[in-house]
């Protein structure tokens, strides 16, 4: 019986960030949000008028990281 | 490093925090417009359905793998999840939503940190 | 200025991106105008990531200011090192798996399909030439690896994954990223 064989193409991150490949363009998106993120935050926003904030720091803070906060700002 | 068998699945504030972040787009805002308003929260609204079916249907993998499921506990699980996909799949299309307008990324699944 | 990252003090980026010292770490700066789009962003931090000794990456949708990157590294000034000597000489390949046959009808079967690429992941996870495995969703897995992978990466990834999984399967590997799904850092 023949070896198993896994068919596994190969593009660098020039050839899925410059090619045209439409296949290629899920793997850029998803990337774009990997990485640290410093704030959880979205406004809803409704005919240019930003009408409600999610955040997710204010919620998290401890009382002594909103001290530092202000303190650095 | 993780070990290769997690078996726990943790939703942390920065899953979150990715997930809202993401969800804005570079500008940080979801604009709802009157004419798409319902698509607009139809894709809030699914997209977090979508993501807690995943998770659930991690769990049920993660389990299955571990053998701790009898066969007539998978075709439940199966039957279960695969409605669930369908069904979240079906309203998403009443509102002009792909599967890929559902796309809630948070980023690495069944982290074991 | 844009922040795209976070690397350890005293490193040298590559143009048109510069380094500024911030206590034990420096921030990765470019120009608003040269990171002005999240792909932008993504590709200067790919150029980065290969002459950097480590580097912790923003998420690129979002622009990062500078004075609020500073604030938050300097919040969790242990965490932030700790990260940056965990990816130090890594980068991050990703791999898409994918099926072209619809998915089993009877509900066992169709739940031993979606198990794939967890399966993947746990036979991948043994190999010695990768140092982390994650299981994203819709089939994704990303990879870190060291930043001078071996020579025959994929070739091993390929023999790996011919007899973990069944037949029908393929995969896409892409890469090398910056090692963004790996930094276990966000908001604290």
């Amino acid at each position: 019986m023949a070896e198993p064989t896994f068919d596994l193409q190969f593009a660098s991150s020039e050839d899925v960030l410059t090619g045209q490949d439409n296949r290629l363009v899920d793997v850029v998106d998803s990337l774009l949000d990997h990485g640290v993120v410093l704030r959880g935050e979205i406004w809803l926003t409704v005919a240019d008028i930003d009408l409600v904030f999610l955040g997710l720091d204010l919620v998290l803070a401890s009382p002594d990281r909103m001290a530092a906060d202000r303190g650095a700002g | 490093m993780t070990g290769p068998f997690a078996e726990d699945l943790q939703l942390e504030a920065r899953d979150i925090a990715r997930l809202l972040s993401g969800a804005g787009g570079e500008s940080g805002r979801l604009r709802l417009d009157p004419e798409t308003i319902e698509s607009d929260l139809a894709r809030i609204v699914l997209g977090l359905m979508e993501f807690l079916r995943q998770l659930m249907e991690l769990q049920a993998i993660r389990r299955m793998e571990n053998g701790s499921l009898t066969e007539a506990e998978e075709d439940r699980l199966g039957e279960t999840l695969m409605r669930a996909e369908a069904a979240i799949g079906k309203l998403a299309d009443q509102f002009g939503l792909s599967p890929a307008d559902l796309s809630l990324d948070l980023g690495p699944l069944g982290r074991t940190i | 200025m844009i922040a795209l990252g976070i690397t350890r003090a005293g490193a040298e980026a590559p143009g048109p991106c510069r380094t500024a010292d911030a206590g034990p770490f420096a921030l990765l700066l470019a120009h608003a105008t040269d990171a002005a789009s999240p792909r932008d962003r993504l590709a200067l931090q790919i150029r980065a990531a290969r002459i950097l000794p480590a580097l912790l990456p923003f998420a690129p949708r979002r622009a990062v200011d500078p004075g609020d990157a500073r604030n938050w590294a300097q919040l969790q000034e242990s965490a932030v090192l700790a990260a940056l000597n965990r990816l130090a000489g890594t980068c991050q390949m990703t791999l898409d798996l994918r099926h072209d046959l619809p998915a089993p009808a009877q509900p066992g079967a169709w739940l031993r399909h979606r198990a794939v690429p967890d399966r993947a992941r746990a036979a991948l996870a043994r190999l010695p030439a990768l140092r982390d495995v994650r299981l994203g969703s819709g089939g994704r897995i990303d990879l870190l690896v060291p930043s001078a992978p071996e020579r025959d990466l994929a070739g091993g990834i390929a023999d790996c994954l011919a007899t973990a999984l069944p037949p029908g399967w393929s995969g896409r590997l892409t890469g090398p990223w910056a090692p963004s799904a790996f930094v276990g850092l966000g908001t604290p």
